[in-house]
């Protein structure tokens, strides 16, 4: 059974934000996203901190997807709609205390969570 | 807020990803292995209700060893540990090597639900009652083809279904996989053949015991 659906953000400019870094990235990584979120997908209630974590701050109302490939740690993030087991995706990045990869990938997955907001850009199942 | 309608992952979506690159696979391969086996072993321990202190208990480990086993980023679970795990879920662990249609397969139905196994405790059970038989073998589903039909299985519904031979191409397919469900000693159908449907074809002779698979991607 599948409890949560996952959806890609779809800019007015129909760029693709999780998909475009997702081309970015290793085999390695790839695989480790795609494993997670079909695990999420099968997952009734999440759990926090190990798979996700509601962000706070200027990213407030941005949520994270944690795993790690190795001893590297990414991060998907979008926006989490628990009432109907949704979770749109905006963007992901490689993440340590110090820094991402790319560095503006917070602020850019928020600046999309703003516009779908404004019901700017559209969504589209995540395959 | 648009949503447009769109296809969830499908076999064919899955497969288009292993057959790009062999590094994908590979690492398809092991992400599973590395994150379903703490996935499952949440699920199973939530389903019996039991506490990772319980389940520390059954399988002589502590609980903090059932807490990084359930961890699917710790990654240096042992086979011992898994094991011993198995042992207090009162369940077999069974690694063994698998092709990976069986693997794409199993990923997309993969849910706390599909992962379930039951004890040997809920099995002793359903023995006494006379309600526990020995699995049946599987037997490979037979295509019947003729000049001018041609049975095949979704991949999709398991369901069989008559189709004209040759077969008319829905519209919309754009991959046209062969599968040959006559081959394989338990493991499943084996992928003959997987390839952009040809341009300008609407039609497709098939082989005897060829059938084609999965996605929606045929068309009567």
């Amino acid at each position: 059974m599948r409890f949560w659906r996952f959806f890609d953000y779809i800019t007015e400019g129909h760029s693709n934000p999780i998909q475009d870094w997702y081309g970015t990235v290793d085999h390695d990584v790839q695989a480790a996203f795609d494993v997670l979120v079909q695990e999420l997908a099968g997952t009734e209630v999440w759990n926090t901190p190990n798979q996700y974590r509601l962000l706070t701050g200027k990213h407030l109302g941005m949520c994270e997807l944690v795993f790690k490939v190795g001893r590297r740690k990414f991060r998907a993030l979008g926006m989490m709609e628990g009432g109907k087991r949704e979770f749109v995706l905006l963007g992901g990045c490689e993440h340590t205390r110090w820094y991402s990869i790319p560095s503006d990938a917070f602020d850019a997955a928020y600046k999309l969570k703003t516009q779908l907001d404004e019901e700017r850009g559209a969504t589209r199942e995540h395959v | 807020m648009k949503k447009g309608v769109q296809p969830v992952s499908t076999f064919n979506d899955v497969w288009r990803k292993l057959s790009a690159s062999r590094e994908y696979r590979a690492a398809f391969a092991k992400a599973q292995f590395k994150r379903l086996v703490p996935f499952q072993i949440r699920a199973l321990r939530k389903n019996r209700q039991m506490s990772q202190e319980e389940l520390a208990e059954k399988a002589n480990l502590t609980q903090g060893v059932i807490s990084r086993a359930e961890d699917s980023d710790y990654g240096n679970l042992t086979t011992n540990t898994i094991l011993r795990i198995a042992e207090g879920l009162d369940c077999a662990f069974v690694g063994r090597f698998a092709p990976f249609s069986e693997l794409g397969d199993w990923f997309l139905n993969l849910s706390e639900d599909t992962v379930q196994v039951p004890s040997f405790e809920e099995e002793d059970r359903l023995f006494r009652l006379g309600q526990l038989r020995p699995r049946p073998k599987v037997s490979r589903p037979k295509i019947r083809a003729t000049a001018q039909t041609v049975q095949v299985i979704s991949f999709d519904t398991r369901q069989a279904i008559a189709l004209p031979n040759p077969l008319r191409i829905a519209a919309g397919a754009t991959q046209l996989s062969l599968w040959d469900f006559s081959k394989g000693s338990g493991a499943g159908p084996q992928l003959v053949n997987s390839s952009p449907r040809p341009q300008g074809t609407s039609t497709l002779n098939l082989p005897v015991k060829v059938a084609v698979g999965a996605g929606g991607n045929y068309g009567n």
